[in-house]
């Protein structure tokens, strides 16, 4: 690389001496680095608006729904009884594995320990977000990511269910993050860790396959099988997540569930609306999902663009046409809402 | 996209006339609209791709 010319080698073209365009003072590179008020104020505001969200549900009496339900698993499994014992526990038997360190934590701790992984972890996911949208680490876009997710309801129900969720849709923005910078194996492993421990981003598969991605997409099978595979030598009756939870997630939950179900069908039920209407409304959304795909692959040459835009799509379009849609799976939209203003978004509104 | 987040929170003030499963068909009809508007920004692209393409 060449270096820049100093002051004192500018050059001198037809008796006029011309500086050159990018000849910069030593400080230059070091207040470029400075943070700038804009900056500290967004990120203070940030902060501030997520710490009150934590501190604020530190004492509600009802904190931590999920977390509990893994966390008598996680007890189960320490006693050498099945997981699936605890009849809310619908996770693949890694999963199980995955939360066994909640077995060491005192019952009445637990709602507070999901409160703070699940707040550390929508933080990343706004760090994660910001940079894959094109930012540098810890830039304005991802505070203002955090600043706008600490108002919505999706992040408050994860921090306050404690639910896995969120490090979900912070595994799913990593995988856009390396996707996009074209580490397709290593994106393929961070998917296939997530799909060992619940598996919602399943769609995201597809990805590769129209990405024609097939060693990444061995990688993203490969390690959620090795993994299930290992635990189901480990946990007791591993073969009721095949006879109990799935049957239970494909019929969209439990009873008196649809209130907080977004999937179309469940909006239909609640509404009182025939079946029949509701699955012509699927099969249109799915046929705009499929119709939107096969443009965006056509049309996209920008890598980053593109993933982040098909993956987002086959995971809208699981939430509504699937059979469970619940609130805190909207934050794996996060990374295409980060994308907001940037060049080549989909999202220009 | 900001109504499928937000929807809520903006509900959530709005008193008992917004209960939950409320909430939750702004959200599907939010999620809807998500789609839709990608739609109609990758047809407008293909189009002018494909407009850019026969000038040339």
């Amino acid at each position: 690389m060449r270096a820049l010319p100093t002051t004192e080698e500018s050059e001198s073209v037809e008796g006029r001496e011309v500086m050159p365009p990018s000849a910069p003072r030593r400080s230059e590179g070091v207040v470029r680095h400075l943070p700038t008020v804009e900056w500290v104020v967004v990120w203070l505001a940030a902060v501030a608006s997520w710490g009150r969200l934590v501190v604020s549900l530190w004492h509600v009496h009802d904190l931590g729904f999920d977390v509990q339900i893994y966390a008598r698993a996680a007890r189960a499994v320490a006693h050498g009884v099945s997981p699936y014992s605890v009849s809310e526990f619908v996770y693949p038997p890694s999963c199980a594995l995955f939360v066994r360190p909640l077995a060491w934590v005192p019952a009445a701790s637990v709602p507070r320990v999901g409160l703070v992984v699940n707040a550390v972890a929508v933080l990343l996911l706004s760090v994660v977000a910001g940079r894959a949208a094109g930012d540098r680490w810890f830039g304005k876009r991802s505070a203002l990511v955090l600043l706008l997710l600490t108002l919505t309801p999706p992040a408050r129900a994860v921090l306050s269910l404690g639910n896995l969720s969120a490090l979900m849709a912070l595994g799913f923005t990593i995988f856009v993050l390396l996707a996009g910078r074209d580490r397709w194996v290593r994106a393929g492993l961070v998917l296939g860790l997530t799909l060992a421990i619940k598996p919602m981003l399943a769609p995201v598969l597809i990805v590769f396959a129209l990405e024609r991605r097939w060693k990444a997409l061995g990688a993203a099978l490969a390690l959620p099988v090795t993994l299930i595979a290992g635990a189901a030598l480990t946990v007791r009756e591993p073969s009721r997540f095949l006879s109990q939870s799935v049957p239970f997630l494909s019929g969209g939950g439990e009873q008196g569930f649809d209130a907080y179900n977004a999937a179309i069908g469940a909006v239909f039920r609640t509404l009182g609306w025939p079946a029949a209407l509701g699955w012509v409304a699927r099969l249109l959304v799915a046929a705009a999902i499929v119709l939107c795909l096969a443009m965006v692959q056509r049309i996209e040459s920008d890598t980053r663009n593109r993933v982040v835009t098909t993956a987002t799509l086959l995971m809208a379009g699981t939430m509504l046409v699937g059979a469970l849609g619940e609130d805190h799976y909207v934050l794996v939209l996060v990374p295409l809402l980060a994308t907001v203003g940037v060049a080549g978004s989909y999202l220009r509104w | 996209m900001c109504y499928v987040l937000i929807s809520g929170a903006v509900s959530d003030r709005l008193g008992p006339l917004h209960s939950l499963s409320v909430l939750t068909r702004e959200r599907c009809v939010g999620l809807v609209v998500l789609v839709l508007a990608i739609l109609t920004e990758a047809a407008l692209r293909a189009r002018s791709q494909r407009l850019l393409v026969r000038s040339c």
